[in-house]
């Protein structure tokens, strides 16, 4: 009769000598791994002084989620780029399929992962919101980033 | 027959078809990026080869090789597709691959085959094409560097369009589409070549990065333009009309569009569009309910109705209604507001040929239908510039010459598309067509062209018209019309000697002759000839808006019930009755323009307008104005705020084709479907909505408005609709009683006679030039717009933006006038200022100004009693 009662004791205190998984959030946050899906971020080129979306639409075809709305226009240089591009988070499943099916490499994904807001239309960010590189959790100077390279790292 | 095996399958086809077609009827399909069923085969691009077992060693390309007896085909050996994929990697080499932004990724026939074939990398190497992208021409954008060479755009453009705008230049490698010069396109737009582009070499300006391929709704319709009746394709993108694209599936037009069709649609989304219903308070029209709007009209037609009889009211109602609401239309003013008086723009501004036809041929005479004219093998085109007014149709007339070796007889005033293409081009004044058909006809019994078995089998009144022929001489002819002699006699002869001869005439050319008197002497013409009760032969007669044959067939006319039943016949009365539930007045109503007269003197005190501009669009508009002004009260149904809008005393918002269901019926006697690709615009509701609102607030049941409960009611009571059931209409649409069949089926609804009678029509000769007033002043259509809705297009307006006159190059001189000057018109009715285009399609003594614009208003140059005017025009501008 005690000796079950010692048996279960003893997984509680062997538990008081080992490094806690919890972690006192928000005072301590926790670091995102290298593949770590949080929200996207599209990619800026310095070079061309324009979003490097080119507004194919893939990403918004692949959505499982059909969370992203994208519409093309022409730019006074006559290409395609995405006068509308807009992910609403609400939906997104981070399955990161947006990343893989982008043919220009635009969108990646990041660490941020505290994405909790007061009212829903807070989580629909476009194109501007998107295209700023997104305020980290602590720690982390720069999370690793989801993106085609770490993809095919992983593999 | 020949018989052959096409990978161990036996294949019974007709000789003269190609490998390719013969393995499509036993449902093999070889791949292609070169062939098209509506061009010659062209043998370009090599992906289509295949293996013959008689002619071992070689592949021979499916497309262009035609079958022989015991052939023994192969379409996909390892050997073949070896080959294809080769060819495919040497597309690639200077291929720009950059499908991301490409707007034919997802409908690129290269990016299909190259997925087919699995290609991921190529064996050769080189630089990626560079040629400059052409930015500049509006509509259609080229940037050759996507091109595989196919040749299509050229074909097509040549071949089947007629505009012959493309080709390719340099050799090898070097070789591009482009135009002379590497100048911009300057042609008619019809955005054809970009359409069959299998490649994004050539695309669509307006659909430019708007959306891809597969992200669009896809809705068949029907383009609400001319009565060619060309089924469309609207692309629906969040509510949003993308973009326009040919049906392949289409009766009439087999996925060929014009501008209009493919460029058009734009008016429907116009921000100057009504949204709200509008009702006349002190003097101003304001936004008004519904329900508001509705009891001002129904109270205003009420009261003159009590106060001046039920002969006060009258109604106009648009040729570009659906068959249901122009039923629904004069219904309600036959029952509810009980009056006759109710006219299509069809049966003023141009008199319609309909009646004219209809005595001479019957009711519902067979019609050759459009896709048949291809088979055609003569053709008259008369009075109708039809490469402008219908192009598709003036496709089908190109592909007959031009594929086909087609004889080609124009007369035409004015130097038109077609004149180019054709065996003899008659050029004759304006206004005397009469006098030409009665001298061929002439002609041919003259010389025993005649087709004597069917005169004497099926036609009356042989001796009589004879006789009425007799002054039609060449030298009378020559006299009355300008044409020589010897010209009359080869067209006659041209015409007479082809076994499927068609004579094509056209509503909405806004000059000349006596519309009915041309119809029968045309039907005349035909039956002489023995074209008549077979495909691809006969009278084409061309309605000017979508749905103007349709208009006629519902009752839309003064004096005919819906089927062109004759009111005043005591026993169709009744059974319309019967119908109705309502007592019909037997008196014949009056025509638009004697609505109009009888509002100049006050014994017509209301008008109900639907869909409907007389301002703008009928002649005269001085006398118009001063009509409609008249008129105590005007309530007017349109889209847009138009001139006669501005004068109504309520204004209904209306929804556009694209918004609506219903059905339309086309040049060749084809009922088809709109179907509802937009919700309505704003608060708008259909005319039919209205219609049956209006009758409602008047305390009349005419029936609901939905399209399918109407159709029904009109299959029970028009004998040409009864097989007509709304929800089995496919897309390509059903062929009504008597079109494109053989035999010339008559109405059976009312006492006709049995054959098809000749008539003898007298020719008139129109108002001469005078010296005060030197030059005809001929009206017409532009290829680039219909009616005056295609103005309120953006697309459209890019290339063909305002209104002009055009002039002879010699009377341009003689008047010291340059291209781009702006000159003064004056006709005995009024004067308008306006810009000069000097062109070699014009006639010295004549001029002709476009009538689709609001500014400058040519009508207040014209004359409804007259068929055409003469003008003097004055210099203003050095
Ligand atoms: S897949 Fe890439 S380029 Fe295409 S729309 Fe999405 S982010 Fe832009
Ligand atoms: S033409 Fe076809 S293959 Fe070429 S870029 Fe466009 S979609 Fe891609
Ligand atoms: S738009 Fe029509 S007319 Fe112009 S080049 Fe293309 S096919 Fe020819
Ligand atoms: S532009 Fe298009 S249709 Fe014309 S040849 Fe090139 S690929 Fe063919
Ligand atoms: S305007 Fe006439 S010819 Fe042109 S697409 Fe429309 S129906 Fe066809
Ligand atoms: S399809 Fe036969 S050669 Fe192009």
């Amino acid at each position: 009769m005690i000796w079950p009662l010692i048996k279960g004791l003893s997984v509680t205190f062997k538990y008081f000598f080992t490094r806690p998984v919890t972690m006192k959030y928000p005072e301590e946050r926790w670091e995102p791994g290298p593949r770590w899906r949080g929200r996207q971020q599209l990619l800026w080129d310095e070079e061309k002084g324009r979003e490097k979306c080119v507004a194919c639409c893939l990403c918004a075809t692949v959505c499982p989620a059909q969370c992203i709305r994208v519409e093309g226009a022409e730019n006074e240089n006559h290409e395609k780029y995405p006068k509308v591009y807009e992910i609403d988070l609400n939906r997104c499943i981070f399955c990161g399929f947006c990343v893989e099916a982008c043919p220009v490499s635009a969108i990646i994904m990041t660490g941020a992962y505290e994405l909790a807001e007061y009212e829903r239309k807070d989580n629909i960010y476009s194109k501007e919101d998107l295209l700023k590189e997104p305020q980290l959790p602590g720690g982390a100077e720069k999370a690793q980033t989801f993106n085609l390279e770490t993809r095919l790292i992983s593999k | 027959m020949i018989r052959l095996t096409v990978d161990d399958r036996e294949v019974l086809v007709e000789a003269g078809t190609t490998i390719l077609e013969a393995a499509a009827t036993s449902g093999i399909r070889i791949p292609t990026l070169c062939y098209h069923e509506k061009l010659q085969p062209f043998g370009a691009c090599r992906i289509c080869v295949v293996e013959v077992e008689q002619m071992k060693g070689r592949l021979i390309p499916s497309c262009s090789t035609p079958v022989t007896e015991g052939m023994v085909v192969r379409t996909r050996t390892e050997q073949i597709l070896k080959a294809r994929r080769t060819v495919l990697e040497l597309l690639l080499i200077h291929h720009p691959l950059d499908c991301p932004i490409c707007d034919k990724g997802g409908e690129c026939q290269l990016q299909d085959l190259v997925y087919e074939f699995g290609i991921t990398q190529n064996r050769f190497k080189d630089q990626k094409s560079n040629h400059p992208i052409d930015y500049v021409s509006p509509l259609v954008e080229r940037n050759t560097n996507r091109c595989v060479l196919c040749g299509m755009c050229v074909r097509v453009c040549d071949e089947v369009v007629g505009a012959s705008e493309l080709s390719m230049v340099n050799r090898g490698i070097r070789t591009k589409i482009t135009t002379d010069f590497d100048r911009p396109l300057d042609c008619e737009f019809c955005g054809e070549c970009e359409n069959i582009c299998p490649v994004g070499a050539l695309t669509n300006r307006q659909f430019k990065f708007k959306a891809r391929a597969w992200e669009m709704q896809t809705i068949s319709t029907v383009c609400s333009f001319c009565s060619t009746g060309c089924a469309i394709k609207l692309c629906v993108k969040n509510g949003q009309i993308a973009r326009a694209v040919g049906e392949p599936e289409g009766g009439a037009n087999r996925g060929s569009l014009c501008i209009k069709g493919r460029f058009g649609y734009e008016y429907v989304m116009s921000p100057e569009r009504i949204k709200r219903p509008l009702v006349r308070r002190n003097g101003k029209l304001e936004e008004a309910t519904w329900e508001e709007a509705l009891q001002t009209a129904a109270r205003g037609f009420k009261a003159i109705k009590e106060k001046d009889g039920p002969e006060a009211i009258a109604g106009f109602c648009s040729a570009r209604l659906t068959n249901e609401e122009a039923y629904l239309f004069q219904k309600l003013l036959r029952t509810a507001m009980g009056t006759n008086n109710v006219d299509n723009s069809g049966g003023y501004a141009h008199r319609g040929y309909s009646p004219g036809l209809r005595e001479s041929l019957g009711v519902s005479p067979a019609v050759p239908s459009v896709e048949d004219l291809r088979s055609s093998d003569a053709f008259l085109v008369i009075r109708s510039n039809v490469s402008e007014t219908h192009p598709v149709v003036g496709y089908q007339v190109t592909a007959a010459v031009k594929q086909n070796d087609a004889r080609l007889i124009v007369a035409d005033p004015r130097r038109v598309k077609l004149s180019r293409l054709a065996s003899v081009h008659l050029s004759h004044r304006p206004g005397t067509e009469i006098a030409i058909l009665n001298g061929l006809a002439r002609v041919i019994l003259d010389e025993g062209l005649e087709d004597r078995e069917f005169l004497a089998g099926s036609t009356e009144g042989l001796q009589g018209l004879k006789k009425s022929l007799e002054k039609y001489t060449p030298a009378f002819v020559e006299q009355a019309t300008g044409i020589a002699g010897a010209d009359l006699k080869q067209a006659a002869r041209l015409f007479a000697s082809g076994e499927k001869g068609v004579i094509i005439i056209s509503a909405g050319m806004g000059f000349g002759g006596d519309d009915a008197a041309l119809a029968r002497c045309a039907a005349n013409l035909a039956q002489i000839t023995g074209n008549a009760g077979k495909p691809g032969a006969g009278v084409l007669f061309l309605g000017e808006k979508n749905n103007s044959h349709g208009v006629v067939d519902m009752g839309a006319e003064p004096d005919r019930l819906p089927g062109g039943q004759r009111i005043a016949d005591d026993a169709v009365r009744q059974r319309f009755e019967k119908a109705w539930g309502a007592a019909l007045s037997s008196k014949p109503g009056r025509a638009a323009e004697e609505i109009l007269s009888g509002a100049e003197q006050g014994s017509i005190k209301a008008l109900y307008c639907v869909g409907e501009n007389p301002l703008q669009t009928y002649p005269d508009s001085r006398r118009t104005k001063k009509a409609l002004g008249n008129i105590a009260f005007l309530v007017v149904q349109d889209l847009f705020l138009t001139p006669t809008a501005q004068m109504a005393q309520v204004v209904f918002p209306v929804t556009s084709f694209a918004e609506k269901e219903g059905t339309y019926t086309n040049c060749e006697h084809r009922i088809q479907r709109l179907r509802k690709a937009l919700p309505p615009y704003g608060e708008t509701k259909s005319d039919g909505e209205i219609i049956c609102a209006v009758a409602k607030a008047l305390g009349t049941d005419i029936g609901p408005p939905a399209p399918e409960k109407v159709m029904a009611e009109i299959a029970g009571l028009v004998p040409r609709y009864r097989e007509v059931t709304y929800d089995k209409i496919p897309v390509k649409g059903i062929m009504l009683d008597g079109a494109g069949k053989n035999g010339n089926e008559q109405g059976k609804s009312e006492a006709l006679p049995p054959r098809a009678q000749l008539i003898p029509v007298d020719f008139v000769a129109p108002p001469a030039p005078t010296a005060e007033y030197p030059y005809v002043l001929l009206t017409g259509p532009l290829l680039f717009h219909s009616g005056s809705l295609s103005p309120r297009s953006k697309g459209i307006c890019v290339v063909c933006p305002e209104a002009f006159v055009e002039i002879g190059h010699k009377d341009a001189r003689a008047l010291d006038i340059k291209n781009g000057d702006t000159v003064a018109v004056t006709s005995a009715k009024g004067s308008i200022t306006i810009g000069v285009r000097v062109t070699a399609k014009q006639n010295p003594g004549s001029v002709f100004i476009p009538y689709h614009f609001a500014q400058p208003p040519v009508h207040e140059l014209t004359d409804g009693s007259q068929p055409q005017v003469v003008v003097k025009i004055e210099k203003r501008t050095p």
